[in-house]
């Protein structure tokens, strides 16, 4: 049958022209599709999705380094506390030594000043014993010679009053 | 009775009588669609799901319905023992 | 009668080459969509400011999901081929809306559709269980059930373009007869109105198209959906074994 435009085809007429084409019109929207919506839009989608990944990733290492800060700090912190105890601890036993020492010292150096004191005691009073003997000697001289205008020999003097002194200094 | 239209007249029939075939789907959509709005009232979350099942089952159930409409559409309409007769 | 139970129109031939309404439809189609693709990926950003880019992005995202669910992640690649499967059908059934012929009611579109999802499915066979594994999945699981299984096999790309097909052109007759229907009752009680070569019946305004949106909007779309949904689990089946 040949049939001219405007002519109609029957209902189920089998048409290979129109086959062949539906397949060519099938294959051309199926690369129209694919070059122009779905390659594009797949991009777009997977760019998206990338995105998303990629900022939750940074999120997360943010996240974990910002815990990892804390921890850094806590552990300082703690290690700082303990650290200052130790020094704190450090200080009061060396003050304490040191205290210990200024006392040992001190105590010391009291003793020292006590004894030294002592001694120049012990020393002004022999020194003062010294001068009241010389001094008595000198008045018991005096008074020897004013008591007894009695002329006596030097050496005689010397004994008698060497005498009169020990006993004045046993007194 | 000319023989074209005795053939005519029983393609007629015939066509009414492909028809029959649509009590078929008719019965098995009613069924899907029943059995459907069931599992909806029982889980009303899987209602998208459902739906769209029943959809797709109740087009394929109609197709044995079409396959006879195409029949009988063939018969009234490109009636191939019209062209047996020459 | 003699316009309802009509094939596509011959638009032009050239030589013994016959160009019916349903071609010209189908260069249509195509066209529109290569325009509406062009317009929607225009400016595609990562972060979407645009109403077009969503659409784009739902629909391309329906489909991928599809197949996804229905192919698996190895067959991605015949997410495009299923969009446009989709919207060829889809659109083939919805352009008789603005009075034009659906692309959809000519059997030869269903069946060329139908054979090369046959061809899709032999081919994915073959590939998962060589040529000799195909030939001998006929025989299982006992010999004599041969036929039965060649049957099943040929009956599939059928029953697809059958089922495509009389949808469509079912929806069309359908309207047509009722059209006719509500031009005689309109003759019948004198609401036909004649100018010349005008006609105008009144039942004919508003009701068909009731009818319209049932078979063209509502049946056009799921038989679309069903047959991209049918090529995808086949085929999908088909690369599985």
């Amino acid at each position: 049958m040949i049939l001219a435009a405007g002519d109609v085809t029957d209902f189920l007429s089998i048409n290979l022209t129109t086959i062949i084409a539906s397949w060519l019109n099938l294959l051309i929207l199926f690369l129209v599709l694919k070059h122009f919506l779905f390659d594009k839009v797949n991009k777009v989608l997977e760019d998206r999705k990338n995105e998303v990944a990629e900022t939750y990733k940074r999120a997360d290492e943010a996240e974990e380094n910002a815990k990892k800060l804390e921890d850094d700090y806590r552990e300082r912190l703690s290690g700082a506390k303990e650290e200052s105890a130790q020094i704190i601890q450090a200080a009061t036993k060396k003050a304490q030594q040191r205290s210990d020492e200024i006392i040992a010292e001190a105590k010391t150096e009291a003793k020292g000043i006590t004894e030294n004191a002592r001694a120049e005691i012990e020393r002004e009073k022999k020194i003062a014993v010294n001068k009241i003997k010389d001094d008595i000697t000198d008045i018991a001289f005096s008074a020897a010679q004013a008591v007894i205008e009695k002329d006596l020999t030097s050496e005689d003097n010397e004994k008698l009053i060497a005498e009169f002194i020990d006993s004045v200094g046993e007194a | 009775m000319s023989d074209k239209a005795f053939v005519l007249g029983c393609s007629a029939i015939g066509a009414g009588l492909a028809m029959i075939a649509g009590i078929g789907p008719g019965i098995g959509e009613g069924y899907a669609v029943g059995k459907t709005i069931e599992s909806i009232a029982r889980q009303p979350e899987a209602q998208g799901d459902c739906t769209r099942t029943m959809f797709i089952g109740v087009a394929m159930a109609e197709s044995t319905g079409i396959y006879s409409f195409v029949v009988a559409l063939i018969l009234m309409f490109a009636n191939p023992f019209i062209k047996r007769l020459g | 009668m003699d316009d309802i139970g009509a094939g596509p129109k011959v638009v032009f031939e050239i030589g013994s080459i016959v160009i019916t309404e349903t071609v010209v439809m189908g260069w249509l189609i195509v066209a529109v969509v290569t325009l509406l693709c062009l317009w929607l990926t225009r400016g595609l950003k990562k972060v979407p400011d645009s109403k077009r880019q969503v659409v784009a992005e739902m629909f391309v995202k329906f489909v991928n999901d599809m197949v996804k669910k229905n192919m698996g992640e190895k067959l991605m690649g015949y997410s495009p081929y299923i969009g446009a499967l989709l919207i060829s059908a889809v659109l083939g059934a919805l352009i008789s809306m603005v009075g034009l012929r659906s692309m959809t009611a000519d059997i030869n579109v269903t069946a060329a559709w139908a054979l090369l999802t046959f061809v899709l499915i032999t081919f994915h066979k073959i590939k998962a269980n060589g040529f000799v594994g195909y030939l001998k999945s006929f025989a299982q699981p006992v010999a004599f059930i041969l036929p039965l299984n060649l049957i099943s096999e040929l009956a599939t790309p059928a029953s697809m373009a059958f089922r495509l097909f009389g949808n469509v052109a079912g929806g069309m007759v359908i309207t047509g007869l009722l059209y006719g229907a509500l031009g005689t009752a309109s003759e019948a009680l004198h609401l036909h109105f004649a100018f010349g070569q005008w006609a105008f019946s009144a039942l004919q305004v508003g009701i068909p198209a009731v009818l319209s949106i049932y078979f063209d909007l509502f049946s056009g779309c799921i038989q679309a959906y069903i047959f991209s949904m049918l090529t995808m689990v086949n085929v999908g089946a088909a690369a599985e074994e």
